[in-house]
């Protein structure tokens, strides 16, 4: 079989700019219209070498060690060749054949690691690696492999160490840094995780708008961490984040919807902060490439979000008032109807007993928030319309039958003498133990003990049998 | 014999090119003009009229004009010109035969085979019905083209060494594309291509139609929406007033005698300024951006190394869309081609190319790429229903991709392999284009048996999808003819009477077609019986006098229902 570089009429240590030229050259002589077979032949060849140039560039940016005769630099060809086709298997085997035949020399000992790896045998990659570390402490690679491959392993103790180790000796790639972070987040090491993370993105400039996918990655990974310590690094990373955008500008559409579900999760999880201003950069900037009337269902959920929190941040307003409003706000999808028919009673019944408090806050409300307030409108409208004391009657009563699956709500807490007298209904033997009378028992012929001086069975006694 | 021409069947107008020298040539039509209006229209004794005879007409007799057939391409819808209905193929055939007999005129020779350009973003449906019309008319399509890359064509010609990175902007009548070439070494590559298939300078008239129709109708108070002849007046009116928009700050409609109020005739008089242009049409030109994003996206290519912005179609004239693309690309357009004949043009070079009109070392060699994904239904996760893509949009063709696949359970014998094309991941949400089946998978557990799909995709858009079994090297296979699909070669049965059966049969037949003709009668037994009517004079014709008793029997209850 002939290989792509002999398709394409060249010398394997062809430049992409020779790769180029060569495949327009016989795109002319083998025209798609004229000779299709060959052309796919071509084409296949050079979209290959195309893929695989950047890897072989990068593994001669290593200058390894190769043998001097010219047959270690032919096998060194072909397990590079293997590897930029995915045969692993193969270039591992070749590999060690190399090993056996030429002894344990640099190159052959990376390709061999290197094909392990990505082949999946991680427990022969990381001897491999442990090899090259120690012989060439100086090379980042072998450091950032080890790493890696532990990580894949599970290894996730030792990786964190290699991991550190790599980090430490300059290795800074996204792809590494990512996995790095991940292995903080498994490990629980929040700080160093998050910590790496904004050092990445705050290096985040046009020349790496190739990798806005990654970058986008770091974002997730930093707010993920960030909820399960105290929201440290929020201010920090939602300014990076706003800078990102920018820089990004409309090519983050090409990651479907991450964008808006990052801006999504912000808002969400958007604790007390001053940074309003950094916020509204970012939704403008996310509503340019997703605009309102295309993902309505989303912007919904974020500027109801909004005015939740600026509500929340509102210190005109009571704690009675911001825990009915949200009793009414309440995102419906996380609870069953029921409990929240019951809560938004309990708020019905508290503002009825303290309307005349709170007045003044609802009115402010109605003025500044009417977004929320429409919501419990059709409620003001029925205590101006019906009595205040019936409307009471019906709800308390709706509360108190749900209040008995649900739990004690804020209302009796707060006015315990409106809780109706328990009334004891059937005998719980469970707790009070087995019934025993202690009075006569009463015939049927007997007077009835009522009072009413008819017979029992003529009496309270008639229905029973 | 050999001569191929190059044909832009275009939303508003339609030209014809042809190669002479080694240069591509417009040519003329009968009314010695470079440019056909596409217009099919009837006179008044029903003879059918095309391009400007037609056009003409179109102030006098709307009713029996049609105009903008290519937005209705490969739908199932019939339009009504005169008394009969007619396909929108059957329109644009009407279009390409008086592009065949001019052609042939002007030539001199008789011109059957052509090379048609449709917007790059025409799905497979569309391609299909522009191939009929061409065949109807008398034409052996060699090839469907993508306009952009027509275009790209007819430029890349006189800068055969030119190494850069093209973007074509092709805002037509009707129609919205946009292509992202590499010119690298004579050759023209296409790496990306999408598109609006629903947009273009006809919406741009229907905005300031509506705005027109508005301002009467508060002046007024009268609506002229329902009068067909003042709304043909108006069409064209509007399509002059952006024209002119074009050029100057300003311009005032005048339709005299519009309309009638109590008696006295009305007049539309209204000035519309550019300004007010550019704001009803806005919504509509940020539009395209989405379609240039995809194809920066999928080409990999960022706007800073494009080096050119190539505009094409007509409404590339409109100066707001030149603001609007230089502003969003950040890179001033050029008008380096005719936009008008750049397409035509186009198509001729590649006819050329076909033909072997066009010297090999001074022409093109261009390679496409395919517009939509293609891909099977498979099983992923907890989804039945998803699409595993096999060739992505935007992939050089021809190409043949190759994807293995596991059974999915138990003993599975037997695999359905759909194939669909489209975008959504939800498979059934795509456009289904073929299924079939393979059996005689030994029976193993799940995921032990291998089954290799592969998918082979040339340029005249014929699909083979192939799907094997690895351990058995059993294989069934589909084709799909992306261009000529599920159209069975229909005989030609007119000449059923000279048959020596034809006398037992005439009386049904007359009766029947009498019947078809007629307004009565459920329209669905009347499209079952003109399906069996063929069936039996086929049969007439092949002598065969059992078949066509069945047949005979099948109309008559149809009939008689």
């Amino acid at each position: 079989m002939q290989s792509d570089y002999e398709i394409l009429g060249l010398a394997t240590e062809a430049s992409a700019d020779d790769i180029k030229r060569a495949y327009f050259k016989l795109v002319r002589k083998f025209s798609p219209e004229k000779d299709p077979e060959n052309f796919q032949k071509i084409r296949g060849a050079y979209e290959r070498l195309i893929q695989t140039g950047n890897m072989e560039d990068a593994i001669a940016r290593l200058e390894l060690e190769i043998p001097a005769s010219p047959d270690a630099k032919n096998i060194f060809n072909k397990i590079e060749t293997l590897i930029s086709q995915k045969e692993y298997k193969k270039a591992a085997a070749e590999a060690e054949q190399a090993i056996s035949g030429f002894g344990e020399c640099e190159a052959f000992l990376y390709l061999l690691a290197y094909s392990q790896q990505l082949n999946g045998n991680r427990g022969k990659a990381i001897k491999n690696y442990v090899k090259l570390v120690k012989q060439y402490p100086d090379k980042n690679i072998y450091k950032r492999g080890l790493a890696l491959t532990y990580f894949e392993r599970g290894f996730n103790n030792k990786a964190m160490l290699a991991f550190e180790d790599a980090y430490k000796s300059g290795t800074r790639d996204i792809d590494f840094i990512l996995q790095f972070s991940l292995c903080c987040h498994e490990q629980g090491h929040y700080h160093r995780g998050i910590k790496i993370l904004i050092e990445l993105v705050s290096n985040f400039d046009s020349t790496s708008k190739e990798q806005i996918g990654g970058y986008i990655e770091a974002f997730v990974g930093i707010f993920t961490m960030n909820f399960f310590i105290v929201q440290d690094y929020f201010d920090d990373a939602i300014r990076q984040y706003a800078r990102f955008l920018k820089i990004a500008g409309r090519l983050i559409k090409k990651y479907d919807e991450a964008a808006l579900e990052l801006a999504f999760a912000i808002v969400m999880l958007m604790p007390d902060t001053d940074n309003l201003s950094c916020i509204n950069e970012i939704l403008e900037e996310t509503e340019k490439n997703f605009p309102k009337d295309k993902y309505h269902e989303e912007w919904t959920a974020i500027s109801s979000k909004l005015i939740d929190s600026r509500m929340e941040a509102d210190t005109r307003l009571g704690d009675e008032v911001k825990w009915c409003l949200a009793a009414f706000i309440l995102a419906y999808d996380l609870y069953d109807d029921t409990y929240i028919r019951f809560l938004q009673t309990d708020c019905k019944l508290i503002i009825i007993e303290r309307l005349p408090e709170i007045k003044k806050e609802f009115d402010i409300v109605k003025n500044e928030y009417p977004e929320l307030y429409e919501k419990m409108e059709s409620f003001f409208k029925q205590l101006e319309r019906e009595d205040v004391s019936y409307v009471k009657e019906k709800l308390l009563k709706d509360y108190d039958r749900i209040e008995k699956s649900t739990g004690e709500g804020q209302y009796y807490k707060l006015y315990p003498e409106n809780r109706p007298k328990p009334e004891k209904l059937q005998w719980n033997s469970f707790e009070e133990g087995s019934f025993v009378r202690n009075e006569k028992k009463i015939g049927r012929n007997d007077p009835c003990p009522c009072g009413s001086g008819k017979k029992y069975k003529h009496c309270c006694g008639r229905n029973v049998k | 014999m050999n001569t191929i021409i190059g044909i832009d069947l275009g939303t508003s107008t339609t030209e014809a090119a042809v190669i002479r020298d080694g240069k591509p040539e417009i040519i003329l039509n009968f009314d010695e003009e470079k440019v056909t209006p596409s217009v099919v229209g009837t006179d008044d004794s029903g003879n059918i009229l095309v391009g400007g005879a037609a056009l003409a007409r179109q102030m006098i007799a709307p009713e029996n004009t049609v105009i903008e057939i290519k937005r209705k391409m490969g739908l199932k819808e019939r339009v009504r010109l005169g008394k009969t209905d007619f396909t929108p193929e059957q329109i644009s055939a009407q279009i390409l035969s008086y592009v065949r007999r001019f052609a042939s005129e002007y030539t001199g020779e008789d011109i059957t085979r052509a090379v048609i350009s449709v917007p790059a973003y025409f799905d497979e449906i569309q391609r299909q019905a522009t191939v009929e019309a061409g065949r109807q008319a008398g034409f052996t399509v060699e090839r469907i083209l993508n306009e952009p890359t027509a275009a790209a064509l007819s430029y890349g010609l006189s800068h055969l060494d030119e190494e850069s990175h093209i973007l074509v902007y092709d805002l037509g009548g009707g129609t919205f594309d946009v292509t992202l070439l590499e010119m690298f070494g004579g050759v023209l590559e296409v790496k990306a291509s999408n598109g609006d298939n629903q947009l273009g300078g006809k919406d741009f008239d229907q905005k300031l139609i509506d705005f027109l129709l508005d301002q009467f109708k508060k002046k007024n108070e009268i609506d002229l929406r329902k009068d067909v002849y003042a709304m043909a007046r108006l069409k064209s009116e509007a399509v002059k007033c952006k024209i002119a928009l074009s050029t100057v700050e300003q311009t005032e409609v005048i339709i005299p005698m519009i309309a009638e109020k109590d008696g006295k005739p009305l007049a539309l008089e209204e000035i519309v300024t550019r300004k007010q242009f550019e704001d009803m049409i806005k919504e509509l030109v940020e539009r395209t951006h989405d379609p240039v994003d995809v194809v920066l996206n999928d080409s990999g290519i960022s706007e800073e190394d494009l080096d050119m912005v190539l505009l094409v179609g007509g409404s590339t004239r409109i100066p707001i869309i030149k603001e609007d693309i230089a502003k969003y690309l950040g890179k001033e357009p050029v008008q380096a081609v005719d936009p008008d004949y750049a397409v035509a043009e186009g198509a001729a070079i590649q006819a050329g190319i076909l033909s072997g009109g066009l010297d090999e070392d001074k022409s093109l060699v261009m390679t496409d790429v395919n517009p939509y994904t293609l891909g099977i239904r498979a099983l992923s996760g907890y989804d039945f229903d998803y699409m595993s893509v096999i060739i992505p949009r935007n992939t050089t063709i021809p190409v043949t991709r190759e994807e293995t696949y596991y059974t999915s359970w138990d003993g599975q014998t037997q695999a359905i392999i759909e194939v669909f094309q489209g975008e959504s991941s939800t498979a059934s949400d795509n456009h289904h284009l073929g299924t079939f089946h393979i059996g005689g998978i030994p029976e193993r557990e799940a995921g032990k048996e291998k089954i290799k799909v592969a998918f082979s995709y040339n340029l005249n858009g014929m699909l083979n999808v192939s799907a094997t079994i690895a351990s058995t090297g059993n294989a069934a296979d589909i084709t799909i003819d992306m261009l000529n699909r599920d159209k069975e070669q229909r005989m030609d049965v007119s000449g059923w009477k000279k048959s020596e059966l034809a006398g037992d049969f005439r009386t049904l037949i007359r009766r029947c077609e009498k019947w078809l003709s007629s307004k009565k009668g459920d329209k669905q037994n009347k499209e079952e019986a003109e399906e069996y009517l063929y069936l039996l004079k086929k049969a007439i014709i092949e002598g065969d006098g059992t078949e066509a008793d069945i047949y005979e029997d099948e109309i008559r209850a149809l009939m008689e229902e």
